[in-house]
């Protein structure tokens, strides 16, 4: 392929090379903290969505967000075993220690239902996330 | 026979349907010798092997297919079965297949009787002798298949499935790695190392376990790698369908069954790819950074590489990995590398820590970052001990999901030869259901940062892979991959099949 790809690597052969490679790793970590400190979320205006989990059910069953945010979900496990928080549909798998809580970030979503359930209890252990 | 007259216990019509497919297994078995002389020399001398291998082939097809629909309709049949008196609707097409099979096996193997025979007598110039001899032959046969059958019927019910689906599991795995055999003879299929061990002296095919172990689950005393690699991914793929279209809270659940298949599954083609020539880099993997606490992984996988005309090849790698996810952010992990080098022996090459750092919380911020973190400490002197970074990004867009890893490598000591080098690998995903996801990746290596060559040096590789997570009872999972990636340039190989098999434990 003759083609100047992606300015790695130049096709008649090395071509001020040290000095290249230095300037891309300088431009690779400029681009990551700017990824960073863009990607930095203003926590203070998430909304927050609480679920909690008593006799490995999932309380409430059925919560409603709105579509096309970000929103904060907390998980607290009530119960003494642990639980996984799990949705294939919303891409989160995440262990909840017993007694403990956590944290997940969920979002922005297209409108729809989107179900869940706790991996450890999956018979009674079940809900869904309604996007509207 | 004795296995598929077990197996289809109570079903309406059965005695018909295998009868037929003796009488029309016997009949082909009379016409394939009779034409044997021609099928040889069709398709320039390798007609008789094609035909076996496509004849085996369907009989795997059919197994198959008679596994996953019982694994479909078992608690139904179970149900049915255990009403007093009461015969189960089977399914016309599943006794049909049934048939058909047992036609394809009395047809594969009686061909060769006949032509066995046939020979002795033009051999000996008479019958008198075969004649009993074939007697005595077929009565030990009717007395072997008439105690599996009565010895399978003693099984209650509520096992006899799974027993079954087991023994029919392994029968076509043993079928396809018999036709794979026969298409290696044909050249139409590589050996990937021919006779790769030899166990004739703990037990030769020839005794009278060592075939009745060849038909049941098809033991080969020397087999070819390929057979291997066959067997494994029959068992996977068969096990994979039951799994995937079983009822749920079925009595008659194989998942466990089917779970173990499925391990010894990957066991199998991770032996195989261990004797089989394969390409020199470590095989790839695109990292996710996001980390599950509390899980424990098993890994094992490998790569093998096809038209490899790269000069430089050196024989080919192998990782074998446990690892545990100890907090919500850091997942540490001990692999194994090893590596045989062509003509040599396998040993280890390298044994490394590895590490995956989560940085934030999934989807808190608009790309996933973790941080990918190796040692890795030869174990052959003459080699030099590597430190390897990545950055791992990760992003979601419906269901899509894009990672991105940007990798840095740098051999350490005075026995490095090269210089810091840089690579990326790259997957996008659809995730259209947990057990099966469709990806297109890309690995590619630059080369030495301060000497970085032109395109034709570096190497590019991209091609489809398929990846997915089976439940494997009791909240444990296996995951798997399996692609194929194409080379872009001159210094990439041409093609490189890639697998991978983990299994996942909460604990």
């Amino acid at each position: 392929m003759r083609v100047l790809f992606f300015p790695v690597g130049f096709h008649r052969g090395r071509f001020h090379s040290r000095r290249f490679a230095g300037a891309l790793v300088f431009a690779g970590l400029a681009a990551l903290i700017a990824l960073m400190l863009a990607g930095a979320p203003a926590r203070a205006e998430l909304a927050v969505y609480e679920l909690t989990l008593k006799d490995h059910r999932f309380i409430p069953e059925e919560l409603t967000i709105p579509a096309g945010e970000k929103v904060k979900l907390i998980v607290h496990n009530q119960d003494d075993t642990p639980e996984e928080f799990e949705s294939y549909e919303l891409n989160r798998e995440k262990v909840v220690g017993a007694g403990k809580s956590i944290k997940l970030f969920i979002g922005p979503l297209k409108a729809g239902v989107y179900n869940f359930f706790g991996e450890f209890n999956m018979q009674t252990a079940r809900g869904r996330i309604i996007v509207e | 026979m004795g296995i598929v007259l077990a197996a289809s216990r109570g079903a309406r019509g059965r005695e018909f349907w295998v009868a037929l497919g003796t009488a029309g297994g016997v009949a082909g078995a009379l016409i394939t010798a009779f034409f044997a002389d021609q099928l040889s020399e069709a398709m320039q001398g390798i007609g008789q092997e094609v035909f076996n291998a496509g004849v085996l082939l369907a009989a795997v097809i059919m197994l198959g297919w008679h596994n996953v629909w019982m694994s479909s309709h078992g608690r139904q049949m179970a149900r049915d079965m255990t009403t007093a008196g009461q015969e189960v609707r089977y399914g016309d097409r599943s006794l049909f297949s049934l048939g058909i099979v047992v036609g394809l096996a009395v047809l594969r193997e009686g061909s060769e009787v006949v032509l066995f025979l046939y020979g002795m007598a033009a051999g000996t110039g008479s019958w008198a002798t075969i004649i009993p001899g074939g007697a005595i032959g077929l009565g030990l046969g009717v007395l072997v298949g008439g105690a599996l059958y009565f010895g399978l019927l003693r099984i209650p019910t509520k096992h006899l499935f799974r027993v079954t689906s087991w023994m029919i599991l392994l029968l076509a795995a043993g079928m396809a790695s018999q036709a794979a055999h026969f298409l290696v003879q044909a050249d139409i299929l590589p050996a990937l190392g021919g006779g790769l061990w030899d166990s004739s002296a703990i037990l030769s095919e020839r005794s009278i376990l060592g075939q009745t172990l060849h038909t049941l689950v098809g033991y080969d005393a020397r087999p070819d790698g390929i057979q291997l690699v066959v067997y494994g991914l029959t068992l996977a793929v068969i096990g994979g369908l039951m799994i995937l279209f079983r009822q749920q809270n079925g009595k008659n659940d194989n998942g466990p069954a089917v779970l173990s298949a499925l391990i010894i599954a990957g066991l199998v083609v991770g032996a195989a790819l261990v004797f089989l020539p394969a390409g020199a880099q470590a095989t790839e993997k695109v990292y996710s950074p996001i980390v599950e606490q509390g899980e424990l992984e098993v890994e094992m996988r490998g790569h093998f590489d096809v038209n490899d005309d790269v000069p430089g090849s050196t024989g080919q790698k192998h990782r074998i990995e446990v690892g545990y996810g100890f907090t919500p952010h850091w997942f540490s992990s001990v692999f194994v590398e090893l590596a045989k080098d062509p003509g040599g022996a396998l040993r280890d090459e390298a044994v490394a820590w590895e590490n995956v750092i989560q940085l934030w919380e999934q989807g808190e911020r608009w790309v996933d970052m973790g941080l990918y973190l190796e040692y890795e400490a030869s174990t052959r002197r003459a080699n030099a001990d590597k430190l390897e970074g990545k950055l791992l990004l990760e992003k979601s867009v419906g269901r899509f999901t894009h990672t991105l890893n940007l990798i840095f490598e740098k051999e350490l000591g005075d026995k490095a030869t090269e210089g810091t080098e840089m690579g990326y690998a790259w997957r996008t995903k659809y995730r259209w259901r947990p057990e099966l996801e469709f990806a297109l990746e890309a690995f590619g290596d630059f080369g030495e940062i301060r000497d970085l060559g032109p395109w034709s040096h570096q190497k590019h590789n991209i091609g489809p892979v398929i990846m997915g997570k089976l439940p494997a009872g009791r909240a444990m999972h296996i995951k798997y991959e399996l692609g194929y990636l194409v080379g872009l340039t001159d210094a990439s190989v041409n093609g490189r099949l890639k697998w991978l098999v983990e299994l996942e434990v909460p604990l």
